[in-house]
C-alpha cells in the first residue's frame, strides 16, 4: 500500500505544531460561528411576544422516550469523545500507516487498494485530514446530544451513519470482517459500524421509539449477533482454542500480548499481561467459557425478543454489560490509549445498543407535569406546533395568521428563530463545526499533489536568500558547454546528483521531473540543472546514463552538467557542497541541497532536499515545495 | 482501538506472509525465455597474471560486496573495492591478464552497471558503463585481453572490444533459446558467459529444462552445442573450464587442444560457493562447511578439512596453500583469513582485515 506510510515521524514537531495551529484557527472559527448564533437567537427572542417563547418552553419539555435518549447521547458522547481523540498529536501524521495501513494488511487485496485510496489522499493532506476528523466528529457528537427531536436530530442521526461508514470502511477496513481472525471479543465488526447502525436508529421517524416493537427488534438482532460471534468464535482451526500453538502464542493469546504491548498505565498492563498469561495458560477454557457466554447472551436477548419479557431483557442486560466490560478492560485494554488510539472499541458502543434495546421494551410512563401541559396547550398539541424547530418555517406559519404587519412568511421565520431552545441553537451550531473541518478538507482532497509541509517537516521551512550565484561553465549530457550566466533570463532550479547514486538522486531527479510537469506553461521561464556530485564517475557517459534511467530524455529543459574533478571541485565549494568518496562498498557522500536562481543569477532560495524516507507522499511533496519556490522566483523577477 | 487492531493485524501478518513465501507462482514459458539463470552465488574468487580476488559479502540488509586482493608474491590479503558507488546489488568480475574488471550490480533505484578496471592490482581503478544491467551470476562478465562479455539481465548477452568503452548487442534476449541449437536442447535461459581458449571464441551456457545445460558457442551469428564429457548442469564457466553438477556428482571440466575431458566425480549435492577455476585447479565450498580442490585435468578431488565457520569463499593462498576467507559472528566488518598448508590438516587463522563498512549508508 504505497500511500499508505508518508515516512513522516508521526511525532514529527513541525507536522505537530501545523496540526496544533490549523485546530487553533478552527477552534476560533468554531467559537465566532456560536458567538454570531446566540447574539441571532437572542435578539430575535426580544422582538417576539411571549407566545413564541411559551411553545419554545413547550418544546424543550417534550419527553423524548428514554430509549431514543439514551441512544442519542450516549453516540453524541462517543463522537464527542472519538473527535477529542483525533486531537492527540500524533493523529495527522501517524493515522494512515499506524491505524489504517495496518488494520487493512490481512485483508483482500480490494479492501487493501481500497483504504489506501484514502490513506493516501490522509497523508497527502495530513494537517487537514487530521483537523475535519475532529471537528467532523465533534460536530456529529454535538449534534446528537443538543438535536433533540425532529428533522435536526433524525438527521443528526443521519450524519452519524454517513460518517460511521467512512470510518467504518477506510479506517477499519471494514471491521475487519473480510480478514481471518475475526472476534466478537477484539472489535469486530468495528465500533464504527455499530455507530451506524446507532445512527441509523435515531434517524428513524420519531413514531417508532413509541412502540415496545422497536425495543424488541433490537433485542432480537442482537441476540443473532451474539449467537453468530458465539459459533465464529468456536469455529475449529482459528486458533482461538490453544494458548500456545507450536511454541508461538495462540490468536486471542497474541491479540492480548499485543495490547499489553501498547503504552498506557502501568497498573492497566499489569491486568492485560496478567490475562495474556492466563490465557495462554488456559487457552481452551478462555475460549469455553467466551463461547458460552456469547452463545448464552445470544439465547437471552433472543429469548427475551421473542417473548418480549422486560425481566429476560434486564438479565441480559446485565450480563452482556458485565461481559462487555470486563472484555473492554482485560481484552481490548480500553482502545483508545496508545497515542493514536481513536476510540474507545466496540464494548462501550455495543452496551448502550442493546441497553437501548432494553428500555425500549420498557417504555417509561409519560410525566404528570407534561401531560398537563399539553392538555393546557391544545393549539400547541400537534407535533409540529409543539416543535417549531422540527416542523421549519413553513410549517410554523399557519400558528400565527393574525400577525401580519409585515410579510407573514418573514415573521414565521422569525417566531421559528425566536422559538429555537437554547439546544436546538447549539445543534445548529454543531452543524456549522462540522462544516468548519469538512470544508477545508474537501478543498485540498481535489488537488492530487502532496501539501509542502510534509517536505518541510522532513528538512524544515527553507530561508529566503538574495545573493550572486557563483558562476561556473561545464559540459552538459550532450557535450554542449553550459555557463550559468548562459542561463541568464531563465530561473534555474539546480541540485547535486550523483549519477550510479542508487537512492535519494534518482528520487530528488523525479521530484525536479514532477515539478516541471506542475509548472505547467512556466516550465518554459525554468531550466532544470543537476551537476554531478561524484569525485569518481564523473564522465558524460554516466550523465546520460543517468538521464535515461530517470527518464529525462524527453523533458527539454534538463541540464545534467560535469567537468573535470577540478572544475567540479570548484562549483562543490562555492555552493557549499561537500562530496565524499566512502570506502568498503558505499556509495559516495554529499548534501542534498537545491538553489533557485533568478533570472537575474541571484540565488533566492536554499532547500533542504533530503528526500527522507523517499515515498510517493514526501516525494509529491517536494515536488511542489520545488514548483512553488519557481513560481515565487518567477513572480519576483517579473 | 484501530491503532491496537493495527498492531495485532501486523502480528497476525506475520503468519501469513511466512506462508506465502513458500510458494511461488511458475514463470511462464515467456518470461523464462528472457531471464537468465542465476548458476552460482556470487561469492567467488579468481586469479590474474600477478594477483588474487576474492569477491564477497559482508554484514547484511543490505550486504555491502568487497573485492580483496593478494597479490602472488605476498602471504596477505588487502581490501581494494572500488569506491564511488553503492554496490550492495553485488559485484561480478572478471580477470584477464593482470587485469581485474569489477562490474556493479544495479540495486535499488540504479538500473545500469558501472565498471571498475584495475590493472594494478586495486590500487587504481578506472571507470567505464554498462548501460544496462547486468545479470546475477559469478559468469555474467567475462575478460579476455580488451575483450569484454556481459550477460545482462533480461538475457541478452552484450560484447565490447575496448575493454567497455562501447558496447554491442551480441545476442539479443532470447536469441540462443530461438537458435536452432538452442532450439534443439530447449534452452530457456543464459546462465554464463565465458570466452573459449581459442583466440575469441565467445561461449555461453544455458539451461537445457530444469537439470541439465548446453554449453555454446557463437561464430558469425549462429550458436552451435559444443559436447561435454559428462551432462548436467553448468554451475561455473571461465575461459577453458566449468564447473557441472550432475544428479548429486559434481565434475570440474577442462577445454584443453585435444577437446574437453572432466575430472572423476565429486559427491556434492550442491554447491555453495565457486572458488577459483582455472587450468590449475578449482576449490569449491560445499554445504555443511565441506570443502574440495581439484589440482587440474586427471587429478583426484581431495577434500579439504571443515572449513571455519563463516567461510563465504576458498581462494589459492601462497606456495600452493588454500585460504578459507571468512565472515561471520557478530563481527560483520571483520574479515578472516584462515590458511590451510600443503600438507596441513587443520586450518589456521592468518589475518584478520577490519573493513570499514558505512552502516546506514545505504538502505
Amino acid at each position: 500500500m504505497p500511500g499508505m506510510n508518508s515516512g513522516l515521524n508521526p511525532a514529527n514537531t513541525i507536522l505537530v505544531s501545523a496540526f496544533r495551529s490549523a485546530l487553533f484557527h478552527q477552534w476560533a472559527i468554531v467559537g465566532v460561528i456560536f458567538l454570531v448564533l446566540l447574539l441571532a437567537w437572542g435578539a430575535t427572542r426580544g422582538w417576539v411576544d411571549a407566545g413564541a417563547k411559551a411553545r419554545a418552553a413547550l418544546t424543550a419539555s417534550w419527553h423524548e422516550p428514554r430509549a431514543r435518549r439514551l441512544l442519542r447521547i450516549g453516540f453524541g458522547a462517543l463522537w464527542l469523545f472519538d473527535g477529542i481523540l483525533q486531537a492527540q498529536p500524533q493523529m495527522a501524521g501517524g493515522l494512515p500507516s499506524q491505524v489504517m495501513g495496518p488494520a487493512a494488511t490481512t485483508s483482500p487485496t480490494w479492501v487493501q487498494h481500497l483504504v489506501n485510496w484514502a490513506g493516501t489522499i490522509w497523508s497527502y493532506h495530513p494537517v487537514q485530514a487530521g483537523a475535519a476528523s475532529v471537528w467532523i466528529q465533534v460536530g456529529i457528537g454535538m449534534w446528537l446530544i443538543f438535536g433533540v427531536r425532529g428533522w435536526p436530530s433524525r438527521l443528526a442521526g443521519l450524519a452519524s451513519v454517513a460518517w460511521g461508514l467512512i470510518v467504518w470502511v477506510f479506517a477499519e477496513a471494514f471491521g475487519g470482517i473480510f480478514a481471518p481472525g475475526l472476534t466478537v471479543l477484539f472489535g469486530a465488526p468495528g465500533a464504527a459500524g455499530i455507530y451506524v447502525v446507532a445512527g441509523a436508529l435515531i434517524a428513524l421517524p420519531e413514531r417508532v421509539w413509541e412502540t415496545r416493537q422497536t425495543g424488541r427488534l433490537i433485542l432480537a438482532g442482537m441476540g443473532v449477533f451474539f449467537a453468530g460471534m458465539a459459533l465464529l468464535q468456536a469455529w475449529p482451526g482459528r486458533g482461538f482454542w490453544q494458548g500456545r500453538i507450536g511454541g508461538q502464542p495462540g490468536t486471542l493469546t497474541s491479540m492480548v500480548q499485543s495490547m499489553a504491548g501498547t503504552p498506557q498505565p502501568h497498573a492497566l498492563e499489569v491486568i492485560v499481561s496478567s490475562f495474556a498469561g492466563f490465557t495462554q495458560a488456559h487457552g481452551f477454557g478462555v475460549n469455553l467459557f467466551a463461547v458460552l457466554a456469547l452463545a448464552g447472551l445470544g439465547a437471552l436477548f433472543g429469548a427475551s425478543a421473542l417473548r418480549g419479557d422486560a425481566r429476560l431483557a434486564r438479565i441480559a442486560v446485565i450480563a452482556g454489560a458485565v461481559l462487555c466490560l470486563a472484555d473492554w478492560v482485560l481484552i481490548e485494554d480500553l482502545g483508545f490509549l496508545g497515542g493514536v488510539g481513536t476510540d474507545p472499541n466496540s464494548m462501550i458502543p455495543l452496551v448502550l445498543l442493546f441497553t437501548t434495546g432494553y428500555l425500549a421494551l420498557t417504555p417509561a410512563p409519560q410525566p404528570q407535569a407534561v401531560a398537563e401541559q399539553a392538555t393546557a396547550a391544545p393549539a400547541a398539541a400537534a407535533p409540529e406546533a409543539a416543535a417549531p424547530e422540527a416542523a421549519g418555517p413553513e410549517k410554523a406559519a399557519p400558528e400565527t395568521p393574525s400577525r401580519t404587519p409585515i410579510p407573514a412568511r418573514l415573521a414565521a421565520a422569525r417566531d421559528w428563530v425566536a422559538a429555537l431552545s437554547g439546544r436546538s441553537v447549539a445543534a445548529l451550531g454543531a452543524v456549522g463545526v462540522i462544516v468548519v473541518g469538512a470544508a477545508p478538507m474537501a478543498f485540498a482532497s481535489a488537488n492530487p499533489n502532496a501539501d509542502p509541509i510534509v517536505a518541510e517537516a522532513l528538512n524544515g521551512a527553507s530561508a529566503p536568500i538574495d545573493q550572486p550565484a557563483p558562476g561556473f561553465t561545464l559540459t552538459s549530457q550532450t557535450g554542449h558547454q553550459v555557463s550559468l550566466t548562459s542561463l541568464r533570463g531563465k530561473v534555474v532550479l539546480m541540485t547535486f546528483l550523483d549519477p550510479v547514486c542508487t537512492t535519494d538522486c534518482p528520487i530528488i531527479g523525479q521530484e525536479f521531473k514532477a515539478a516541471d510537469t506542475l509548472l505547467g506553461a512556466k516550465a518554459s521561464q525554468t531550466e532544470l540543472v543537476a551537476i554531478v556530485a561524484n569525485p569518481t564517475y564523473l564522465s558524460t557517459a554516466f550523465t546520460t546514463a543517468f538521464t535515461r534511467q530517470e527518464g529525462f530524455g524527453d523533458v527539454p529543459n534538463w541540464l545534467y552538467l560535469t567537468g573535470s574533478l577540478s572544475q567540479l571541485q570548484r562549483v562543490w565549494q562555492n555552493y557549499g557542497i561537500e562530496v565524499e568518496d566512502l570506502p568498503a562498498g558505499a556509495m559516495s557522500a554529499h548534501n542534498d541541497i537545491a538553489y533557485v536562481i533568478s533570472a537575474t543569477g541571484q540565488i533566492k532560495q536554499e532547500l533542504d532536499m533530503d528526500p527522507g524516507p523517499g515515498t510517493q507522499t514526501t516525494q509529491s511533496s517536494f515536488s511542489v515545495l520545488l514548483a512553488d519556490s519557481v513560481r515565487q522566483t518567477i513572480a519576483g523577477t517579473q | 482501538m484501530k491503532g491496537r487492531l493495527a498492531l495485532v493485524a501486523v502480528a497476525m501478518a506475520g503468519a501469513g506472509t511466512l506462508a506465502a513465501c513458500g510458494s511461488a507462482a511458475p514463470a511462464t514459458s515467456t518470461q523464462q525465455s528472457q531471464q537468465p539463470v542465476t548458476s552460482a552465488p556470487l561469492a567467488t574468487s579468481l586469479s590474474t597474471a600477478q594477483d588474487s580476488w576474492a569477491i564477497l559479502p559482508m554484514a547484511s540488509s543490505p550486504a555491502f560486496w568487497q573485492v580483496f586482493v593478494r597479490p602472488a608474491t605476498s602471504q596477505a590479503w588487502r581490501l581494494v573495492t572500488p569506491s564511488g558507488v553503492a554496490d550492495n546489488g553485488g559485484l561480478v568480475a572478471a580477470g584477464t591478464g593482470g587485469t581485474l574488471t569489477v562490474a556493479i550490480r544495479p540495486s535499488q533505484d540504479l538500473t545500469f552497471s558501472p565498471l571498475a578496471t584495475s590493472a594494478n592490482g586495486g590500487t587504481v581503478w578506472s571507470t567505464g558503463l554498462l548501460d544496462a544491467g547486468i545479470a546475477s551470476a559469478p559468469s555474467a562478465l567475462a575478460a579476455s585481453g580488451s575483450q569484454l562479455l556481459a550477460l545482462l539481465r533480461n538475457g541478452a548477452i552484450m560484447a565490447s572490444s575496448n575493454a567497455g568503452g562501447t558496447w554491442r548487442t551480441l545476442a539479443a534476449a532470447g536469441a540462443l533459446a530461438d537458435s536452432a541449437a538452442g532450439r534443439k536442447c530447449g534452452t530457456l535461459g543464459v546462465s554464463d558467459v565465458s570466452f573459449g581458449i581459442s583466440q575469441g571464441e565467445v561461449l555461453a551456457a544455458g539451461t537445457c529444462g530444469a537439470a541439465s545445460s548446453g554449453v555454446f558457442a557463437y561464430s558469425a551469428g549462429s550458436w552451435r552445442q559444443v559436447s561435454l564429457p559428462v551432462s548436467g548442469r553448468v554451475v561455473r564457466m571461465l575461459p577453458g573450464v566449468a564447473l557441472v553438477a550432475s544428479g548429486s556428482q559434481l565434475y570440474a571440466s577442462w577445454d584443453t587442444a585435444s577437446g574437453w575431458s572432466a575430472s572423476v566425480p565429486l559427491a556434492a549435492g550442491s554447491v555453495e560457493a565457486s572458488g577459483s577455476l582455472g587450468t590449475d585447479g578449482a576449490w569449491v565450498l560445499l554445504p555443511g562447511h565441506r570443502a574440495a580442490t581439484v589440482a587440474g585435468p586427471g587429478q583426484p578431488w581431495r577434500s579439504l578439512p571443515t572449513v571455519p565457520q563463516g567461510t563465504t569463499v576458498l581462494a589459492p593462498g601462497p606456495s600452493g596453500a588454500v585460504d578459507a576467507l571468512a565472515v561471520g559472528g557478530s563481527q560483520l566488518d571483520k574479515l578472516t583469513v584462515w590458511r590451510l598448508a600443503g600438507s596441513a590438516t587443520a586450518w589456521s587463522s592468518v589475518q584478520t582485515i577490519d573493513v570499514p563498512i558505512q552502516f546506514g549508508s545505504s538502505s
